[in-house]
């Protein structure tokens, strides 16, 4: 086993996409999701000299940031009030129309797919991470951005052809990697 | 002019790769599937190639804008140096 050591320079191209993933599934903010990555990165940097190197550095950052988003809502709790529901009432006579009111939404109605779903992004990243940082950035461009071929060789600086040879290759780890539990 | 009809494994995955990205030409798609239909193991690959785009879409995944990557580094960096 390789000993894991902390470059913090590559950790915002790393992991900060696959942090984000996870976090916006729990706090479903842009805003505060990039907040508490942030956060978590800092913390991390602060207290780089406890990472023992035993877990991987994902693991561990996501382990900070677990502890960043129930503080999050323990903060968020403590503002007592604000969370009081107000109903606006059209007229005095549809008030307490009390059925209607209390349907539910239905966006906890595919729950286990959205765990589901979940999972398979994070697996994706975590793939991911096993490419080559060029390779990586340009397939999840192409794959997951949906940029433009020529967008993305100017950027790089590549011939399209180049493009296509790196995306064969990136196409053709992550399917080995993602196959035994996803293809 | 002698019209190209039969292309090899390599050209086959690579108009498949396009494919993924729906930016094969029809007659691209055209040869890939005639020389699919002769050649097994094309045909898996393209089998795999098409699960492998499928199951990326339907993860939906999100990913943060290089500048605002670029903005979190800096933050990082300037911490870092203090």
């Amino acid at each position: 086993m390789s000993v894991h050591t902390i470059n913090a320079n590559d950790w915002v191209d790393r992991y900060s996409d696959y942090l984000y993933n996870y976090t916006i599934v729990r706090v479903n903010d842009h805003e505060v999701a990039q907040d508490l990555i942030s956060e978590t990165f800092l913390a991390g940097l602060k207290s780089k000299d406890n990472f023992k190197g035993e877990a991987s550095e994902r693991t561990w950052l996501i382990s900070i940031l677990k502890r960043k988003i129930i503080d999050h809502y323990r903060k968020k709790n403590s503002k007592k009030g604000k969370a009081e529901v107000r109903m606006a009432y059209s007229s005095e006579d549809s008030e307490g129309d009390w059925l209607e009111e209390q349907v539910g939404d239905d966006s906890g109605k595919n729950a286990e797919d959205n765990i589901e779903n979940e999972e398979l992004g994070l697996a994706i990243l975590q793939c991911l991470e096993t490419l080559n940082p060029k390779q990586a950035s340009i397939f999840k461009m192409k794959t997951i951005d949906n940029f433009d071929t020529d967008a993305i060789c100017n950027e790089f600086d590549i011939t399209p052809s180049n493009l296509w040879v790196i995306i064969h290759r990136a196409r053709t780890a992550m399917a080995s990697c993602l196959e035994t539990n996803w293809l | 002019m002698k019209l190209k009809l039969m292309i090899d494994c390599s050209e086959a995955s690579h108009y498949c790769d396009k494919a993924q990205y729906a930016e094969a030409s029809s007659w691209e798609r055209l040869l890939m599937r005639l020389h699919q239909r002769m050649c097994k193991l094309c045909r898996e690959h393209s089998l795999r190639n098409g699960k492998l785009s499928k199951v990326i879409k339907d993860a939906k995944l999100k990913t943060l804008s290089s500048a605002e990557k670029d903005s979190m580094k800096k933050k990082l960096s300037d911490k870092n140096n203090t």
